[in-house]
């Protein structure tokens, strides 16, 4: 077959095929689409820094109303680890913006890879900047609310427990879902550029 | 100004569809997939159109976002049914075959199933090869250089022409 043979029969695809596009609708159609999408996106942003900046209220309520000072400097010291927490998050919704649809392919490719890498240095750095920041707050407010022997022992095992099942999660998304895309990835450039 | 963007988008979709049609239905496993894919093109076209600053020409540009968007569906680890675009405006006709049309629909059928023996890469520049496009706009779109890509064709056409003749 010749290539100009293979090109009539490659543009004679669409021959069997009807397309109709209603222009009225169509308009009205992407922007509906477009703004699920916004909701969605709010609802996530909602769920991930919402929750610590609701946090940092509660935190001062407790500072102002407890009288014990150990759970004082507790929810105190919460200030700045939800502080980090906060910023991290919005520091990485800017850097990881997602590839450009635009871009030539291979940029897209690289766009995409930095955007999983950096999406997986998060998720494997979540111990340093979302767990470790408080447990010295829970350490403190454990002992000041008078817990000792067993109870103190069970409180802890229930603070190590939640922030292992956190940093296990994060590990698995890493595992499962992200390192086969940057896999994907990285194959997907190397043979654009071989 | 938001009026002329709908405009535009509207005519580049009409103009566009069949190429986008061709590439998507490389890329996808059936035909419904097919629809979901054309329908995401058309989605991702319109998101981006703001961004169309003329640098190009506006049909390089449409298959850039058709091709980045077939092969991004494919890094999805699971397509969630709920992120699926459904633009229910958009309606796809099987027309009826004659039965002239039988032994070229083998031939469609062999093409589509050698070009995805290839790697995207090389499936990609086949696919803007048969769109009949210079290599100085395939650069464009795919980020190589002509040199390159001529190198590269010249393996993949050889590669195509021994699957479609087996």
């Amino acid at each position: 077959m010749l290539d100009n043979e293979m090109k009539t029969l490659w543009k004679s695809i669409n021959e069997l095929e009807l397309i109709s596009i209603d222009k009225e609708s169509l308009n009205k159609d992407v922007h509906e689409h477009a703004s699920i999408m916004e909701r969605k996106i709010l609802i996530r942003n909602i769920l991930e820094i919402g929750v610590a900046v609701l946090m940092v209220p509660v935190a001062a309520f407790i500072a102002y109303l407890h009288p014990s000072l150990l759970v004082k400097a507790g929810a105190i010291l919460m200030f700045p680890s939800l502080f980090l927490v906060i910023y991290k998050l919005l520091e990485t919704r800017r850097n990881k913006m997602q590839a450009k649809e635009f871009a030539t392919n291979l940029e897209f490719l690289e766009n995409s890879l930095t955007y999983y890498q950096r999406e997986k240095h998060l998720l494997d750095t979540v111990f340093y900047w979302y767990v470790l920041p408080f447990i010295p707050c829970v350490i403190f407010v454990l002992l000041g609310i008078g817990l000792s022997g067993f109870k103190l022992i069970y409180a802890g095992a229930i603070t190590i427990g939640m922030s292992y099942f956190i940093v296990r999660i994060n590990q698995l998304t890493v595992a499962r879902k992200i390192n086969p895309l940057i896999e994907k990835l990285q194959s997907e450039i190397e043979t654009y550029r071989g | 100004m938001e009026e002329a963007k709908e405009q535009v988008f509207l005519e580049m979709l009409g103009d566009n569809k069949a190429q986008i049609s061709r590439i998507c239905a490389v890329y996808a496993q059936d035909g419904d997939e097919k629809k979901d894919l054309f329908q995401e093109v058309a989605f991702n076209l319109w998101k981006s159109l703001p961004s169309f600053k003329g640098n190009s020409a506006l049909s390089t540009w449409v298959y850039r976002v058709t091709l980045n968007t077939c092969m991004q569906a494919r890094f999805k680890v699971k397509r969630n049914e709920t992120s699926v675009v459904r633009l229910t405006s958009i309606h796809f006709e099987t027309l009826k075959q004659n039965d002239d049309d039988a032994g070229k629909q083998e031939k469609i059928a062999q093409l589509y199933a050698c070009i995805r023996t290839l790697n995207d890469a090389d499936k990609n520049l086949v696919m803007l090869f048969l769109e009949d496009l210079p290599y100085k706009e395939i650069a464009l779109i795919t980020g190589l250089t002509e040199n390159h890509i001529a190198v590269r064709m010249k393996r993949v056409r050889e590669k195509l022409f021994n699957c479609l003749n087996k």
